[in-house]
């Protein structure tokens, strides 16, 4: 067929592909709505699978076309209220669907495909679920059409239809050649058009004549006429379609409606033994087929999407890029040739940021909602547990998170299969969850989320859990661990056994989720996308399985560190801190575990690996010389919490890394602290380089099987350098996480009531005296030399990156003895009202948990917070804000009163259990205006809440308290009505993104940080502000409201 | 198809020019159509936990390739890098790959229909390496199956 060229079709596809994503959705959609049927939904159904039938039609392909038409034939009676879609219905349509996508995916060989059995099911739909009369229409066909015209077999039911929607029928004669082709425009175009106007209820192509085409010859006519039903006059549509007038002929419904009385009644004798007889009345009578259908479905070819779609905008932006590349080069050309450097580097930076700009606007083309995954679970889930006797519910939350386009595409079976198995294994029987007490209806959410510069993906059930105990003597008669292994085994490592080869957590393997998938190629795959995998279980309660992906796989931010003589790339993602040991401290900071090397960091084991034996080399590395006592100084260089910060103080880091590494070699240990997933350990480097943004680069298939390398990546100076694959690394050396560093942020002494603690920055001014700052509140530490302080009319401050940060000292505030004169100094850099400041702190001394209950008296002067005892020296805790405050009152003199508009003082409720804190809290908070009750913990709180006499405007509470924590204080106060209108701001020492997820769950409206005075102040008034506006929208009257 | 399997024949009838090097002092050769290029040995990087045959991998123009070490395949002791050292960089199965040889030599035109079936061996090395072996005036050829060399299964001890 000279028509049946491949663009059309491939057009064709991809539409059709278009038309049938949202179906699914869509259709599920229609079976929840039931007998309340909402037509625009049932339209919007009906026309994509009309512009299928009408298109498929055209191009030749008559099993889509069969198929397509059977469906719609269903759409069109439910549209016509007809039909009550059931879910035995919809599941029928739904598998239809699913065929018709098969055949469409596999165009070609469509035609070869076998459809009858949907076509079958649908038609006993019409069987068991119509009336009498509608199956008659149905049956009926009449035939429309002058003598010497083309003519068309509709069935009585078509016509009623048209009738019931007010159109007009006309028949339209179109020539293909003249018409379509001569015009520039496509059949599908013709499509379209057609589809825009009414309804195409028959098309035929004169085939005849198109054969006579294949003898080389191009036809000089094609004609295509179709049946047409339509609003539109019959000038409007001749005009419309460039038709004359002779081309176009009205059909008069009534006239080709057959006469009913007789011609029914002689109809119904036959249909009824025709259909009735044979086919049992009820739908489900289709169920048996349906694992025939569903395999058909899940092993038709997945549609390899070679299209993208980019938006206008994008393009131009593109565009100018390119533009600005092209005169970029033709300067830098000029310049090379000229011989001139003076002006190089600015076309080099000119380069740069013409480069990185072009490169984000890429990566933004290939970005994609992580949306199209999730739509199809809907469908997943409402399969599998109606299969399975369960009832689930599924949520998902996060469809706009944007993910790379080849993520996008290889996520979609890992999920899958961890959804199935939470329907499978997680979920209980409805019976099961009752006999609980839980609700018979199980929740699974999907959930995606930004989080630390990677996407978070969070599979949860509120199933049965999964029992770590049982997973371990199971691994132990599998033989995969030993029965000491087993032992020594953490809860949570046990959990994980369900992530090793050849494992399947049902007992009894399942058809839904034990063919041999297990978790571990869940596992693998999503490793392959450089990203993470772990689980979360508690038994009885459910399970949450969460997966952290990059957002891209192209480029990565990484660090260069040298172990023997090569370089090694190390994913930014992958690397928490970075701590250096100096020789000294070796001895006492490195310890070993069993013939393990283990580093104590700030209380916890962390074990340590050599990157150089890891990977098989030589170190190039002196031994450590355990020598004279010196103070101890590491720095915590990543803030987890803000990349950017401290990818800006890595880079100060192996930049004045750089001039000591006479240091390094004499025996200075550089451990890389890197996470993946749950596990947690140090890599010894023999060097730090550089922080680079690397472009991955696959290995050849010759290192495929290296689980240690995760690809190669070529280095400014032209060198190949090796990615390391951290997990990949920790599963080669059999490194697993000891059991006292999964239990991380434990307090390091328990000596107080409180169970909190807080970390806080050591350092010393002179020698002799040791402070503290509390890390919450630190922007990031910078390293100079003291000469880069300027003293400008008595305040000394900071030249740096072109701009100056105000510094203070601390012997200027406090009574302290002044600093050292020393070359190199560290600068504490905090953010206080928008600006930021530098506190100069000569030597750091170490990172440590201090216990939160302090001595706010022995030392009490603006300024200091209180003291404690850390390593056995008195520790002076830095206020930041009020030693800036005292240094620059007028920084803080545009600070905003407490809003005071109704003449009341807002009254806050403030819960905390450390008696330090509620003091310091007490009086922050009194300080800007407020009124502060305060409770010792949740319960005391709940109490003074139902007191008639208080009004609370805003609650302010800690998360970790004795008798009721803050969490559970959230969820009462928002599950009671009385008070589900106040705000509730949380403080902790330093929250995880973790808690603060469950925080917001919780009912939480805000998080800050205990000692972070001005975002605290700004927060509480913020949410009154928030919640008065709430409540003067419900409360006031429309009248009022005029009247004001 | 029909005519797909002609032109191979065609071309199997005709003449094929074989880029050829050294291997120890063996004379062996891959067709040129399956070489991409010839590059000194130079900066290697060195792949931990990689097959013994792996000598790491280069950057060739930004690309990331493999660098095998031939004798090693072939099972001959390791080769040592030299002046003389090159990389006959083929191209196999949509991937570059570079083969570490001892010494490059000319580029020999042979007919196709003289080569002969490799014998099981040739100077203690497997023959299932071996598509074929030509006589030139002074030596033996020997024509390297690329694909076979570059296997990566069977090939480690």
């Amino acid at each position: 067929m000279s028509l049946d060229n491949e663009k059309i079709i491939e057009e064709f596809t991809v539409e059709s592909q278009e038309h049938l994503a949202d179906v699914e959705n869509d259709l599920l959609a229609i079976e929840a709505a039931g007998a309340d049927i909402d037509l625009d939904l049932v339209n919007k159904v009906f026309r994509a699978v009309h512009s299928i039938k009408g298109a498929s039609g055209f191009l030749g392909f008559t099993t889509i076309g069969e198929l397509s038409h059977s469906l719609e034939n269903i759409l069109n009676l439910i549209r016509n209220k007809e039909l009550v879609p059931t879910s035995a219905i919809v599941d029928a349509l739904l598998r239809a669907a699913d065929a018709l996508r098969g055949l469409i995916n596999d165009i070609h060989h469509s035609n070869e495909a076998d459809v009858s059995e949907h076509v079958d099911a649908l038609k006993k739909v019409i069987a068991g679920e119509t009336s009498q009369s509608v199956r008659d229409s149905l049956e009926q066909m009449v035939r429309i059409g002058e003598p010497g015209r083309p003519a068309f077999e509709v069935s009585k039911h078509t016509l009623e239809t048209q009738k019931r929607f007010g159109n007009h029928l006309y028949t339209l004669e179109f020539d293909l050649i003249a018409d379509v082709e001569d015009k520039g425009k496509t059949p599908l175009n013709l499509v379209k058009e057609l589809m825009a106007l009414g309804e195409m209820v028959e098309a035929r192509l004169d085939l005849a004549n198109c054969e006579a085409g294949l003898d080389g010859e191009i036809p000089d006519t094609i004609s295509f006429v179709v049946l047409f039903g339509t609003v539109v006059d019959v000038e409007m549509l001749a005009d419309a379609f460039e038709l004359t007038p002779e081309r176009v002929h009205s059909i008069d419904i009534e006239d080709a409606l057959p006469v009913p009385a007789e011609a029914e009644s002689h109809r119904r004798e036959e249909t009824e033994k025709a259909v009735d007889t044979p086919v049992p009345p009820d739908v489900p009578a289709a169920e048996p087929k349906k694992e025939v259908s569903a395999t058909a479905a899940g092993a038709s070819p997945k549609p390899a999407e070679t299209n993208i779609r980019v938006s206008v905008g994008l393009l131009d932006h593109l565009m100018n890029l390119a533009g600005e590349l092209v005169l970029s080069r033709n300067q830098l050309i000029q310049y090379v040739s000229s011989g001139r450097l003076d002006g190089l580097e600015s076309i080099a930076s000119q380069l740069d940021q013409i480069t990185s700009e072009l490169q984000e606007s890429i990566m933004q083309t290939r970005m994609q909602a992580i949306g199209t995954v999730f739509t199809k679970f809907p469908r997943v889930v409402r399969d599998l547990s109606g299969k399975l006797g369960k009832q689930c519910e599924l949520t998902l939350t996060g469809k706009e998170v944007e993910l790379d386009k080849s993520i996008i595409e290889a996520i979609g079976d890992p999920l899958t299969h961890l959804v199935r198995n939470s329907i499978d294994h997680g979920i209980e029987r409805p019976d099961q969850r009752t006999a609980k007490g839980k609700n018979a209806t199980g929740t699974i959410s999907l959930k995606a989320f930004h989080q630390a510069g990677k996407v978070n993906i969070a599979i949860q059930d509120d199933g049965a859990g999964i029992n770590g105990d049982k997973l371990k003597e199971k691994a132990v008669a599998k033989g995969l661990i030993t029965s000491d292994q087993a032992h020594e085994m953490s809860e949570r490592d046990a959990v994980r056994l369900i992530f090793h080869p050849g494992f399947s957590m049902a007992e009894v393997v399942s058809d839904v989720s034990g063919r041999g998938v297990g978790m571990d190629v869940v596992k693998t795959n999503i490793e392959k996308l450089g990203g993470t995998v772990d689980i979360d279980t508690e038994v009885g309660v459910g399970t949450t399985v969460q997966i952290k992906l990059p957002l891209t796989l192209a480029i990565i931010p990484s660090l260069v560190v040298r172990g023997g003589e090569d370089r090694f790339a190390i994913p930014q993602v992958n690397i928490s801190e970075l701590v250096r040991i100096r020789p000294n401290e070796v001895a006492r900071k490195i310890e070993r575990v069993k013939d393990a090397e283990v580093l104590r960091l700030r209380g916890n084991l962390l074990p340590l690996l050599r990157l150089s034996t890891a990977m098989g080399m030589q170190s190039k590395y002196l031994d450590p010389q355990p020598a004279e006592l010196k103070d101890s100084h590491r720095e915590r260089i990543v803030d987890r919490r803000e990349p950017d910060d401290a990818a800006v103080v890595e880079h100060e880091k192996s930049r004045s890394g750089t001039p000591r590494r006479q240091n390094t070699a004499a025996g200075a240990l550089n451990i890389i602290v890197v996470e993946a997933g749950h596990l947690r350990y140090g890599l010894i480097v023999d060097a730090l380089h550089d922080s680079e943004e690397i472009v991955v680069k696959p290995l050849g298939r010759h290192m495929k099987d290296s689980p240690c390398l995760a690809g190669a990546t070529i280095l400014g100076n032209g060198n190949v350098a090796l990615i390391l694959d951290v997990a990949g690394i920790a599963s080669k050396s059999q490194l697993s996480a000891p059991e006292e560093d999964t239990a991380r942020g434990e307090k390091v002494s328990g000596e107080s009531v409180s169970d909190e603690s807080q970390s806080v920055l050591l350092f010393t001014n002179d020698p002799s005296e040791q402070f503290g700052a509390p890390m919450g509140l630190i922007t990031r530490i910078e390293r100079i030399r003291s000469e880069q302080i300027d003293s400008v009319g008595g305040q000394e401050v900071l030249q740096y990156r072109g701009s100056t940060l105000p510094l203070l000292t601390l012997e200027s505030q406090i009574k302290a003895k002044p600093r050292p004169e020393q070359p190199k100094l560290y600068v504490v850099v905090f953010s206080i009202s928008g600006r930021e400041v530098g506190l100069i702190a000569p030597q750091l001394v170490d990172i440590r948990e201090i216990p939160a209950e302090m001595d706010a008296v022995t030392f009490s002067e603006p300024g200091v917070l209180g003291s404690v005892i850390a390593d056995g020296k008195t520790t002076r805790l830095i206020d930041l804000f009020a030693l800036a405050e005292k240094a620059h009152p007028e920084w803080f003199a545009d600070r905003q009163s407490v809003e005071t508009t109704q003449g009341e003082t807002p009254t806050l409720l403030l819960v905390e259990d450390s008696g330090f804190f509620r003091s310091q809290l007490t009086s922050f908070m009194e300080s800007e205006g407020y009124q502060v009750v305060a409770c010792e913990d949740g319960l005391v709180a709940w109490g003074t809440l139902q007191d008639p006499e208080q009004c609370f405007d805003l609650v302010v509470t800690d998360i970790e308290m004795p008798n009721m924590n803050g969490l559970g204080l959230a969820r009462k106060i928002k599950g009671d009505p009385l008070f589900a209108h106040l705000p509730i701001v949380a403080v902790t020492s330093l929250a995880s993104e973790e808690d603060i997820q469950r925080g917001f769950e919780a009912g939480i409206d805000d998080y800050q940080i205990k000692l972070d005075r001005e975002k605290l102040v700004a927060s509480v008034a913020r949410h009154l502000k928030a919640a008065k506006l709430k409540a003067g929208v419900t409360a006031e009257q429309p009248a009022t409201g005029i009247r004001s | 198809m029909s005519t797909a399997v002609e032109t191979s024949q065609a071309h199997a009838a005709g003449e094929a020019e074989i880029a050829t090097f050294y291997v120890g002092n063996q004379l062996m050769g891959v067709n040129i159509q399956q070489v991409q290029e010839i590059n000194r040995h130079v900066k290697v990087t060195a792949v931990p936990h990689a097959l013994d045959c792996v000598r790491g991998v280069i950057n060739l123009r930004g690309e990331v390739v493999t660098v095998v070490d031939l004798r090693t395949i072939l099972g001959l002791e390791q080769t040592e890098i030299s002046d003389q050292s090159r990389n006959v960089i083929v191209k196999s199965r949509d991937e570059k790959i570079g083969l570490l040889v001892d010494r490059i030599a000319d580029v020999e035109s042979i007919r196709t229909e003289e080569t002969e079936p490799p014998p099981a061996n040739v100077s203690g090395v497997d023959g299932r390496f071996f598509k074929g072996i030509h006589k030139l005036e002074s030596e033996l050829l020997v024509i390297l199956d690329v694909e076979e060399v570059l296997s990566t299964e069977g090939n480690e001890p």
